[in-house]
């Protein structure tokens, strides 16, 4: 089996994953903007609040992680963009390899570390203080966002030209 | 080792990292990471992992940011930008360079509305660059007053880069919006004395388009309408009390999809684009913050910050001196880095030193907000430069054009930063008065 075709296979995995995460992700800023819209209406108009909006806010946010995954996998992250330009295009592949081995690494240590903690708090039953919604499993779907970075990272390394095709590039800051 | 002079040499590393293109987060989080660990013990830099990442997206400020994003997005679908300009050029434009006064007018009405330069920019470009040139105005008065128009997208509130300041800084988000609205207002108007007198002095520059009449200068004003109140029910909501910030933004973001669906301009596809550039835009937003959460705790046991300030204050200057110092910086960094970067890496480590000498972070916001305005159109990084440079290639401009066009533009904001620094009252008059 050709290094290639493994690339291309993983390529392909990954992108069904992020596919996946992006509409999580999505389903998540709508769901954070109709948990707002309920508690302002329902303060409002009802005089009755969202009960522990807060926390569904916060929770739904953790979850909204996802968009890590996405903005890595979409080439999104800010870079200085001063030296590259003008170097030669070897050196360039060179550099960027390196950016996304340490990228790898970073991403790694904290999917590992925020996998743990996830772990832990189902172990010990963490719930949120007020509606006791378990919080490990939105902790847990944070290590999976940096894991799919993680992984994004390594195959930038090592094959940045299958990669090159899904960049969609730039924020809009 | 020294512990400050590990926190110099991280600072030293991370901008080799940068100017490498190694992205800003990695940077930041990979020496705060090894700092850290080098200080205190790579132990307890691993229990930092552990406790930062979800706590930083879980916070529920954070959200404010999310949803102006998405509320940007939607304004982009609803065609509320169109309507801006176009009521902005039956006011504006019989004057002399009217229509390029009207880019900068529809600009700061955007502005009301979406959070972000580079989209400001973006849409200007896109809706008024073909009329610019069409009536013959100078390419490089055009190009530069679309790259300025620009700098309004984050000054006037809401700006992602406001929010950004607050969440580092934890300042109040409603003060610093209200703190911004005068400048904004300030700058707008001094790009269209600039253009003007550019104009009347050589009137080739910008033609005077066909004259109106009041009634269509009064009729116009119902494109203004929508825009008007979404500023007043998400501004007015956040200054009288009535909504957080991130309600706000959430009650705006629905008005705006309304809107957008009253005037059938929403399309499935648009409306996930919408979403998934919003999450895009999220995940890079997250990973900054991460990235700093990581280099502002390595910055805090380095004691480098504590150092800073203290060597500051022993030095005796007025604090408006260190202001002007600092501004010269970033002016100095606006050439070479780009705006998220800088931010990041100044905020953390002026904080401190501005705290011990007592400069008021509402106001010091302002100014960092302006300096990153700036930034943006100071050549040869400024990304607002690149964007109008790549709508205008296609018409035959070069990028040289689009640099000396914006070299006015860049003089009124060195004077308009003059004044701001000069007189604060113009920034914090309206903060002070919602705070009575």
């Amino acid at each position: 089996m050709s290094t290639h075709y493994l690339t291309r296979k993983v390529f392909k995995g990954l992108d069904s994953v992020v596919k996946l995460l992006t509409w999580i992700g999505n389903g998540a800023i709508a769901l954070i903007t109709l948990i707002f819209m309920i508690d302002v209406c329902g303060r409002a108009f009802l005089n009755k609040p969202l009960y522990g909006s807060n926390e569904l806010i916060e929770l739904t946010m953790i979850i909204l992680g996802f968009a890590i995954a996405y903005a890595t996998w979409t080439k999104q992250h800010v870079k200085m963009d001063i030296l590259s330009p003008r170097l030669p295009r070897r050196t360039q592949a060179i550099l960027t390899s390196i950016g996304s081995l340490l990228e790898f690494g970073i991403s790694a240590v904290i999917a590992y570390e925020v996998f743990m903690k996830a772990l832990n708090m189902l172990k010990i039953h963490e719930v949120s203080p007020f509606l006791s919604i378990p919080t490990g499993p939105a902790v847990f779907a944070l290590s999976i966002s940096f894991f799919v970075s993680c992984l994004t990272s390594l195959l930038q390394a090592v094959s940045p030209h299958v990669s090159e095709e899904k960049s969609e590039g730039g924020s809009a800051i | 080792m020294n512990p400050e002079l590990v926190g110099a040499a991280g600072i030293g590393v991370m901008l080799v990292l940068m100017f490498l293109d190694v992205p800003v987060w990695i940077s930041m989080a990979s020496v705060g990471f090894v700092g850290f660990g080098i200080i205190h013990g790579f132990h307890n830099a691993l229990n930092l992992v552990e406790l930062l990442p979800d706590a930083t997206i879980g916070d529920y400020m954070i959200s404010t940011l999310v949803l102006f994003l998405l509320m940007g997005e939607f304004a982009d679908i609803s065609g509320l930008m169109e309507d801006a300009y176009r009521a902005a050029n039956i006011w504006l434009g019989n004057l002399p360079g009217g229509l390029a006064m009207a880019s900068i007018v529809g600009a700061g009405a955007f502005s009301a509305i979406s959070g972000s330069s580079m989209a400001c920019a973006a849409l200007m470009g896109r809706v008024a660059l073909p009329q610019l040139l069409n009536h013959k105005y100078d390419e490089k008065l055009a190009t530069g007053a679309l790259c300025a128009g620009g700098t309004l997208g984050n000054l006037i509130p809401p700006g992602v880069l406001i929010i950004f300041y607050c969440i580092m800084t934890s300042t109040s988000i409603g003060s610093l919006f209200a703190a911004c609205i005068i400048p904004g207002i300030v700058l707008t108007l001094m790009y269209c004395i600039q253009i003007y007198i550019q104009c009347k002095r050589n009137p080739v520059l910008g033609p005077r388009a066909g004259g109106t009449t009041w009634r269509q200068k009064l009729l116009s004003m119902k494109y203004g309408a929508a825009l008007t109140i979404v500023f007043g029910l998400v501004m007015g909501g956040i200054w009288f009390g009535t909504f957080t910030p991130s309600e706000a933004a959430a009650v705006g973001t629905v008005f705006v999809l309304i809107y957008a669906v009253i005037r059938r301009s929403v399309k499935r596809q648009n409306l996930v684009r919408a979403f998934t550039n919003t999450l895009g835009t999220t995940g890079m937003c997250f990973a900054i913050l991460i990235g700093v959460k990581f280099f502002n705790s390595f910055i805090v046991v380095s004691g480098l910050n504590e150092a800073l300030a203290t060597w500051v204050t022993g030095l005796n200057v007025a604090p408006i001196i260190v202001v002007i110092v600092i501004m010269i910086v970033y002016s100095v960094l606006g050439t070479a880095m780009d705006t998220l970067s800088m931010l990041f890496l100044t905020v953390p480590i002026f904080t401190t030193m501005l705290l011990a000498l007592k400069v008021d972070l509402i106001w010091f916001g302002v100014l960092v907000i302006i300096q990153m305005e700036f930034a943006n159109i100071t050549p040869p990084v400024g990304i607002n430069l690149f964007i109008i440079g790549g709508m205008a290639k296609p018409k035959g401009i070069g990028m040289e054009t689009v640099f000396s066009g914006v070299v006015p533009f860049c003089l009124t904001m060195l004077v308009f930063n003059a004044f701001m620094l000069a007189f604060p009252q113009i920034a914090m008059w309206l903060p002070n008065l919602l705070k009575r």
